[in-house]
């Protein structure tokens, strides 16, 4: 057994500050936080943290923002239950919340540099994928990478998530930026209707030299993954992230295990190839 | 302000609030941050204004329903406590039998003057936010789902059965002893109250989600029980779930 | 290593001399069954008991553990590190390989759990050599003898005990009780006692052993036994809880009755339970009971086989003997390699 590690709980949270909370849609709230030593998360587009609410629980939470944009980091929440609705109604910018991580493997964007990017996002799924876009977009990195597709679906026209942003995502030259809601619910609504998958056939995209990015809700990927494999997609260059329980994030409670990878460890993102080989996956 | 908080029996033998009014200690901690406006058991004034409303007790007679949709209209919170309250309890036994054969062994000759009819549990008339199960309910988790309330947290009634609560707390199984026990089946909750004390758990705080109770059944009569003992056995307390009226 | 031979006054003598420092836990009576209890004074000890209820597992990793004490008002947490030295006395071979699996899986990944390690080393293992009962099948997934793992094994020898130190503590500890150095004949009867225990484990799989089992597993994933299963188990969790090489848990909050001062706990979890894999959305990934024992008996078989160098299960048979319904991993893994 190792001895000399020094008394440390891997379970003792950090505080962090919300220094925003905005509201998105009835479910969804955007938030800001920071260390208040200044310091920096340090993470990799696509890693979670552990947020944490003493007396509440603590939830795992995609990282939204890019490790580009230093000094703060920026969470989408949904409210679906104890720790989430807490952040939601009882927490207000100025109030603290505990921090756990960075976790998990991240987008492996090293590989992906010199390839043209598409993005596939379901509903709240943008939110891990946002982290990458702008990563991408960031003027430091733009240069890194080819031509930028961004393919966003929602259920319908109330659940749009990041709408400012897409609107500039939209209004770039150097991105091609494609939405979707299955079901219209505003008359004004120009765009396409109809799951993700029915924009897939519109994008223009080299399958030899293109990354795929998925993440959505878990139904999504089959439909995804078949219709990028139409387009003679190559398995190696689709990735996703997945989503599963999990309490710990340091690979200890078991909650996250699909076969014999454990999530928070080898995951969220894995590519397809590895998926194949793990039957629980998709 | 503190949360004002009021209790409202039914049909029911009052065993849930007593469970509660024998929280002594525990209790005069909460006053300090609840209002109690409304406890037959304990008080004797009463008011219309509260937030969170417990009941106790299932409903049986017609009068019962205006009652209830008049704390459904007050309360912010609506808590049915106690297995009379969220499944129908031992009263739902009844919904097996004649109502009119019912009527005349419980009241005898003067059954005539009441309107009884088919008892249900109170979510089967208003819409209700959380529920405490247990015939009685358990103190300790009563006092879990107020400190929950209270700091604003959702409450959770665990989704699994008594059997992990019974392992955590090491007891030897009621089977080993030769007896039966309706644990693997049962919401947790009680602390496997029973079986830790020496009793096959009666399933009063209902059925867990998904239960397997064809596989049980056949546990209890491999552990020489009829079948019919068997369903009896369920219908006790789990009267009121689909998976038993089948 | 050297061995000893400790008469049953000895042993009496080791159990007093641990006594001083340590929390002594040792198999004792409960009811119908046996359970790894504190002891008071060593007549409580049950040399003879077959399985326990609960793993020896519950004093280093217990049901319910705090891992931080907190403040809601000052946002404040301590964790928390119970390392009260205990001596778990009596394992068996079967459960002194599971606890190394423990120690693996809380150190891993470069993830120290302090918590768990904390106490695990101050902690020290005596074995006990034991016989095969009505459900054990450790021939069969490579834990019939322990090599490793324990500060001192005892081993059977006629009236007395064959004692050997596993650890420099052990020894230290054999040393200071003027235990009797064993001869060549005491080491002798003790291999008598191992040999006879070997044969008489009836419970074994037909077709395959600690090492192709994975192979079979792999095999197997869609064969129609997973189905059936799913007919029989309850979903109770009973076999996760009992298991010692089970270390799922779930992390919930308390607070106290002021309100402001709680505790983060773990709980022991289980597979087997509805909502293990359940999240926000209502997808289940293991929705159905059968998919839910493949993953168990797969856990136990295959999943973490290359992490751990062979089977999870060390085939204590506390699974078999705590489900109802008696599913059973031997029945199991023989109907897989029909
Ligand atoms: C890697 C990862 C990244 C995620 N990123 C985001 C994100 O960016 N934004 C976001 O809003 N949500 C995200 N989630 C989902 C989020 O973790 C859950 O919604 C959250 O844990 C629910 O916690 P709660 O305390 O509010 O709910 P609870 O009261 O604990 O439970 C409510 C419901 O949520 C389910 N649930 C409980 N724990 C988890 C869990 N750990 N994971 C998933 N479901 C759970 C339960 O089955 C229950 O049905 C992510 C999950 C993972 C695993
Ligand atoms: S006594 Fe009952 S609750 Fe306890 S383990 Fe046995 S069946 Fe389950
Ligand atoms: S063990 Fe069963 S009968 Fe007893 S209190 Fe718990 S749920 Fe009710
Ligand atoms: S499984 Fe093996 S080591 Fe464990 S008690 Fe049985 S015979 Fe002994
Ligand atoms: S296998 Fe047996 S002990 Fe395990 S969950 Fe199923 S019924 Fe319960
Ligand atoms: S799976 Fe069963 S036999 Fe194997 S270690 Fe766990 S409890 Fe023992
Ligand atoms: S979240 Fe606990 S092991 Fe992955």
């Amino acid at each position: 057994m190792v001895a000399n590690i020094q008394e440390k709980s891997l379970y003792l949270p950090k505080l962090a500050k919300m220094t925003k909370k905005e509201r998105f849609t009835d479910k969804e709230m955007f938030f800001e936080f920071r260390f208040d030593d200044g310091s920096n998360l340090n993470h990799r587009p696509g890693q979670f943290v552990e947020l944490s609410i003493y007396g509440i629980g603590e939830a795992p939470i995609s990282i939204s923002s890019s490790p580009t944009q230093q000094g703060y980091f920026e969470l989408c929440v949904r409210s679906v239950g104890r720790v989430t609705s807490y952040l939601h109604n009882n927490l207000n910018v100025g109030d603290y919340v505990g921090i756990r991580g960075p976790f998990g493997n991240g987008f492996p964007f090293e590989k992906f540099k010199g390839h043209d990017m598409l993005f596939i996002c379901g509903g709240l799924g943008v939110a891990p994928l946002r982290s990458l876009i702008n990563y991408t977009l960031d003027k430091t990195k733009r240069g890194d990478f080819g031509k930028v597709y961004i393919l966003y679906g929602c259920k319908n026209n109330q659940e749009w998530l990041y709408q400012k942003e897409v609107e500039g995502w939209k209004n770039r030259a150097d991105v091609e930026t494609y939405l979707t809601v299955d079901k219209c619910t505003d008359s004004n609504w120009k765009g396409n209707v109809g799951v993700i998958t029915t924009l897939i056939p519109k994008v223009n995209f080299d399958v030899n030299k293109t990354i795929a990015v998925i993440c959505g809700p878990p139904i999504m990927y089959k439909f995804v993954v078949l219709e990028l494999k139409n387009r003679n997609f190559k398995e190696e260059n689709i990735y996703m992230s997945l989503e599963r329980r999990m309490k710990c994030g340091v690979g200890k409670c078991g909650h996250c295990q699909i076969n014999s990878v454990y999530v928070c460890q080898s995951g969220p993102v894995f590519d397809l190839p590895t998926v194949r080989k793990l039957q629980e996956a998709i | 302000m503190k949360p004002r908080v009021a209790f409202f029996d039914f049909a029911s033998c009052e065993g849930c609030q007593l469970a509660v009014i024998n929280l002594e200690n525990e209790l005069l901690d909460l006053v300090s941050h609840i209002d109690i406006v409304n406890f037959r058991e304990a008080m004797t004034e009463a008011s219309d204004d509260y937030d969170i409303a417990f009941i106790e007790g299932s409903v049986t007679r017609e009068a019962d329903i205006p009652r209830l949709k008049k704390i459904r209209e007050n309360a912010k919170l609506v808590v049915p406590i106690g297995a009379c309250a969220c499944t129908g309890g031992v009263n739902f036994r009844k919904n097996f039998y004649e109502l009119g054969e019912i009527r005349n062994y419980v009241y005898g000759e003067s059954a005539k003057y009441f309107d009884t009819f088919a008892t249900r549990p109170v979510k089967a008339v208003i819409p209700v936010d959380f529920e405490i199960p247990g015939c009685p309910i358990n103190p300790k988790e009563f006092l879990s789902v107020v400190k929950s309330l209270l700091i604003g947290r959702k409450p959770e009634i665990p989704n699994h059965p008594v059997c992990v609560e019974c392992k955590l707390a090491g007891n030897v199984c009621m089977y080993d002893k030769g007896e039966v026990c309706l644990g693997a089946v049962t919401r947790a909750g009680c602390g496997a109250w029973c079986p830790s004390n020496g009793s096959g758990c009666e399933g009063c705080r209902g059925l867990v989600d998904e239960p397997n109770k064809n596989s049980e059944k056949e546990v209890l009569t491999k552990a020489g029980l009829t079948v019919e003992d068997a369903v009896q056995k369920f219908r006790i307390f789990a009267g009121y779930f689909e998976e038993v009226k089948k | 290593m050297q061995g000893f031979l400790l008469t049953k006054e000895n042993i009496k003598g080791l159990v007093s001399e641990l006594m001083k420092s340590y929390r002594v836990v040792a198999p004792v009576k409960k009811e119908t069954r046996f359970d790894f209890c504190e002891i008071e004074k060593f007549e409580d000890i049950r040399m003879d008991y077959d399985t326990t209820i609960l793993p020896p597992k519950k004093h280093l990793s217990p049901p319910v553990e705090t891992l931080l004490k907190f403040k809601r008002s000052e946002n404040k947490a301590e964790p928390v590190f119970d390392n009260t030295p205990v001596a778990l006395f009596g394992l068996h071979p079967c459960d002194i390989k599971a606890i190394r699996h423990l120690d693996q899986a809380f150190s891993e990944n470069n993830n120290y759990d302090r918590h768990y390690l904390a106490k695990r080393e101050k902690s020290l293992i005596i074995g006990l050599e034991c016989q095969p009962y009505d459900y054990c099948f450790c021939s069969s997934v490579g834990s019939t003898f322990a090599k490793d793992g324990f500060d001192i094994m005892l081993t059977p020898a006629g009236d007395s005990y064959f004692a050997e130190a596993g650890s420099k503590k052990g020894e230290e500890i054999l040393k200071s009780i003027q235990a009797k150095p064993a001869q060549e004949s005491d080491a002798k009867k003790a291999e008598q006692f191992r040999a006879e225990k070997e044969k008489k484990i009836v419970r074994k799989f037909n077709k395959v052993n600690a090492s192709t089992v994975k192979e079979l597993m792999e095999k197997t994933w869609d064969h129609k036994h997973w189905k059936e299963l799913e007919e029989r188990c309850l979903a109770c969790g009973s076999c996760n809880l009992v298991c010692p090489t089970c270390f799922c848990f779930d992390v919930q909050d308390d607070v106290s009755l002021n309100l402001n001062d709680g505790e983060r706990k773990r709980l022991w979890d289980g597979c087997m339970l509805v909502d293990f894999a359940k999240v926000a959305g209502g997808e289940n990934f293991r929705e159905h009971r059968s998919q839910r024992i493949r993953h168990r008996i797969n856990r136990k078989m295959n999943y973490l086989y290359d992490r751990f160098n062979s089977p999870t299960c060390v085939g204590c048979g506390r699974c078999v003997r705590a489900c109802t319904v008696k599913i059973d991993p031997v029945e199991i893994v023989n109907e897989l390699s029909k």
